[in-house]
């Protein structure tokens, strides 16, 4: 029998190569998923990352809107081998839709604008509208654009709030391991009767930089 | 999707990166046209590729080319599919990806047919890449 070319890659070369590279740091895991709950958790990952970038630039952010903010989320998450895409037709225009093989995420996306019920919105449009709830397809995800200040504050309220709410059948809410922010609800989907998870996911967007440029350009504003 | 479509999703996603654009739309444009006749693409052979590319006048690090494969074999682009195998010093064998996401969660890998404990599998496990079902079929159904 031959031997396989040696030009091949290594398992431990290639976790060299990828190890200080934010994009393919987990082109390994994202490879070898295969099962729904895998995809999910590494999308996280991948969602989280991509956040951060955002989050890093967010003073060039400030005039941003859900749109533009969303499609970035879209572009990192496909040049790293997902297939996203923002405003897709899946019952409707659907923020963000990210599909890998036989598994599908759906989220919306929303500038948390000081109340509640337009996040509200946002979870009606995504568990009543788009979401089926079927299997490899029963993860969702609501992303909050936060331009306040005290993201904590807002994203507890808005825990409490959801979790308040008569529609979700046999609701349970739960922390994010990954993220204090973030958080998850769980609750029956009424299109497939079967459970359906949602992660709730902030986005850092405050800027109001108090140092002495700041304070200089807040008052030729 | 076809080539031209190919290349324009991926002038598309790269615009801000014209490197990676070239290496994605040149390893792209090889494997449509060479399908046929490719059923183990090593990294190296990848590398000779971009090199011999006339339009690729730069040539490109490990960690850019890697991006490009990491982009290509996923559900967008849809070009490779990423295979795996082992050796064991004299013979190959081919390994499904659930074999080795086991060996990753367990940090154990056992030899296929005689079962011992493989302790340095990372270096005898190898990625190669072949044209994905997805590509065969399309050129199949445009023949």
């Amino acid at each position: 029998m031959s031997q396989p070319d040696l030009s091949d890659l290594s398992l431990a070369q290639i976790k060299l190569i990828c190890r200080f590279n934010p994009r393919v740091k987990n082109m390994l895991s994202r490879e070898l998923v295969d099962n729904y709950s895998d995809f999910v958790a590494q999308l996280y990952l991948d969602i989280d990352q991509s956040i951060i970038k955002i989050e890093d630039g967010r003073h060039l952010q400030q005039d941003s809107g859900e749109d533009l903010l969303t499609v970035q989320i879209v572009n990192m998450l496909n040049l790293i081998g997902y297939n996203a895409s923002h405003d897709k037709e899946k019952g409707g225009h659907v923020d963000l839709v990210v599909e890998k093989d036989e598994f599908t995420w759906l989220g919306e996306a929303k500038i948390f604008g000081g109340t509640n019920t337009y996040l509200w919105e946002g979870i009606l449009q995504l568990t009543t509208r788009y979401a089926t709830g079927r299997p490899n397809a029963n993860c969702g995800g609501l992303v909050v654009y936060i331009f306040d200040e005290d993201a904590k504050s807002i994203m507890d309220n808005w825990a409490t709030y959801i979790s308040n709410k008569e529609d979700l059948e046999d609701y349970k809410g739960s922390k994010c391991p990954k993220n204090p922010l973030a958080f998850f609800s769980q609750f029956k989907n009424k299109v497939s009767g079967l459970e359906y998870k949602v992660r709730h996911i902030p986005v850092l967007l405050h800027f109001n930089p108090q140092d002495k440029s700041g304070r200089r350009r807040n008052k030729t504003k | 999707m076809n080539l031209d479509e190919l290349l324009e999703i991926i002038r598309e996603d790269w615009k801000d990166f014209p490197v990676h654009k070239s290496v994605c739309q040149a390893i792209s444009t090889y494997i449509y046209n060479n399908s046929h006749k490719l059923n183990h693409i090593s990294f190296a052979s990848i590398k000779v590729l971009l090199e011999e590319d006339p339009i690729n006048d730069n040539p490109s690090s490990d960690l850019i080319i890697l991006e490009a494969i990491q982009y290509l074999s996923g559900s967008r682009a849809n070009v490779l599919d990423i295979k795996f195998e082992f050796y064991d010093g004299n013979d190959f064998y081919q390994l499904d990806k659930k074999d080795v996401a086991e060996a990753e969660n367990t940090k154990e890998f056992f030899h296929p047919i005689n079962g011992n404990n493989i302790e340095d599998f990372s270096e005898k496990i190898f990625m190669y890449f072949v044209p994905s079902k997805h590509l065969i079929s399309t050129l199949h159904e445009s023949a």
